[in-house]
């Protein structure tokens, strides 16, 4: 986190605490952007995204009595915004009981070539995970969290958290490879 | 491509990543913050609204009690002529108080759990008659022996700072300092709350009800003549009587039979 945005949300702490519907704005405009970037990873679209972002700031503003300062504030908002994704996750699981149908195949071992590629290339390849496999790459890859941490966040077995976990990595290097292969082709061409 | 590297890879590209949201997002956020403030500061009244009520409905309907008719106003008397007239007692005084003290104690329906503690927690089954100490309602004057003789036949411990030598056994009373489970007796006077001020202050003679203890703590605290709030008992248990609260004053006028 950059010095001077730290320094700026210390400040704003106590006001928020407060109510103070400007200080609340002004730590919002602090620290959006950074939370989209966060949700957008778990979001199938931009419009679930900034609801999660929504939902998750009104969280945010409601505790805001529970953080005391240990620890750094971005990461406990962002624990906040991830806790969000997972909620909105296992409520659309209830309702749609989505199986992911993508055939994974044996993808020889291919070294990518990977700094061409830019942040909205990925965010591309993350988007057609489905729901499941892109939760669990996030939660793993991107959060850090140990399979039986993912486990116990989102109702599943460990052993399920690794299978849907090396399922997710085998689609995004299949897919990797296609956008490989298509802008291999632009350039030829 | 290994896994680890895979999966770093993912990470350090998105750690930078922010993506500006649409305006409507903060007005959203605004507009739930300021509903959900409101309705929450809302509960927090009505709920304090509710315990108030509920608190002043409890204080109006009190608890009734069981009205007890007491005979034997002759009871205390006897004892004090008995304890004065004894020979080689050191402290008088003090012990015409306890015995006032004893003579409430040995007056006191034994049932009124609230009121005795003292004998109703008598340990010992010294005679027969001490296990009937809860017995119900029937005849006050065996009541009144039983738990006399019950006390009687307590042992007395020798390091009762107040020792009460009391007459041989007569026909009604018959009080010895029993076995106190605090170890003094001005501690119990704080349970039971016909202590000996209770002479001096010349209020009903026994306390029999919810409605009698909140008179005499009033009393306490409130010297004017028309108190705070006044219980009395009627046939339906203990009712208020009379509020003085300055400028708003309420006296029942009913003509109550007071209990003797």
């Amino acid at each position: 986190m950059k010095l001077s945005r730290k320094v700026a949300v210390d400040d704003l702490l106590e006001g928020c605490r407060r109510g103070e519907r400007r200080t609340q704005e002004m730590l919002y405009k602090l620290m959006a952007s950074k939370m989209l970037g966060v949700c957008m990873r778990y979001a199938k679209d931009r419009y679930e995204g900034e609801d999660m972002l929504q939902m998750g700031f009104v969280k945010v503003f409601q505790k805001l009595g529970e953080f005391r300062g240990e620890g750094s504030f971005e990461g406990w908002i962002r624990r906040i915004m991830v806790n969000t994704a997972i909620e909105t996750y296992r409520k659309n699981q209830k309702m749609l009981n989505v199986v992911d149908l993508d055939e994974v195949h044996d993808m020889p071992q291919h070294t990518f070539d990977m700094q061409g590629l830019e942040i909205k290339d990925l965010l591309t390849l993350i988007r057609h995970l489905s729901n499941g496999y892109r939760m669990v790459f996030n939660l793993y890859a991107i959060e850090g969290y140990s399979h039986k941490e993912i486990a116990e966040l989102l109702g599943i077995t460990e052993g399920a958290s690794k299978s849907q976990l090396s399922r997710a990595r085998a689609i995004l290097k299949e897919k990797l490879n296609k956008m490989e292969e298509e802008k291999h082709a632009n350039y030829a061409g | 491509m290994q896994d680890k590297e895979f999966d770093e890879f993912f990470r350090t590209k998105f750690s930078t990543y922010e993506e500006q949201p649409s305006g409507a997002v903060w007005e959203a956020i605004s507009r739930e913050l300021g509903s959900r403030k409101r309705r929450s500061y809302r509960y927090i009244w009505s709920a304090a609204a509710s315990v108030v009520v509920i608190l002043a409905a409890g204080i109006w309907f009190a608890r009734p009690a069981k009205v007890i008719k007491l005979r034997g106003q002759a009871a205390p008397q006897e004892i004090t002529k008995t304890v004065v007239n004894q020979p080689g007692k050191v402290e008088a005084a003090k012990d015409s108080v306890q015995a006032g003290f004893f003579t409430r104690l040995a007056g006191l329906k034994i049932n009124r759990k609230i009121h005795v503690p003292a004998s109703a927690k008598l340990p010992r089954e010294n005679t027969g008659t001490a296990a009937h100490v809860n017995s119900a309602a029937g005849e006050e004057t065996t009541q009144q022996e039983v738990t006399v003789e019950s006390l009687a036949s307590a042992n007395l411990s020798p390091e009762q700072p107040v020792k009460l030598n009391v007459a041989p056994v007569t026909e009604k009373l018959n009080l010895k300092e029993h076995e106190l489970q605090s170890p003094s007796a001005g501690e119990h006077s704080g349970h039971v709350y016909a202590s000996a001020n209770e002479e001096n202050e010349n209020l009903k003679p026994a306390i029999r009800s919810v409605g009698d203890i909140v008179n005499f703590v009033v009393s306490k605290v409130d010297r004017r003549k028309d108190k705070l709030i006044e219980f009395s008992d009627s046939d339906e248990g203990s009712l208020i009587s009379g509020i003085n609260l300055g400028l708003v004053k309420f006296k029942a006028k009913t003509g109550k039979e007071k209990q003797n």
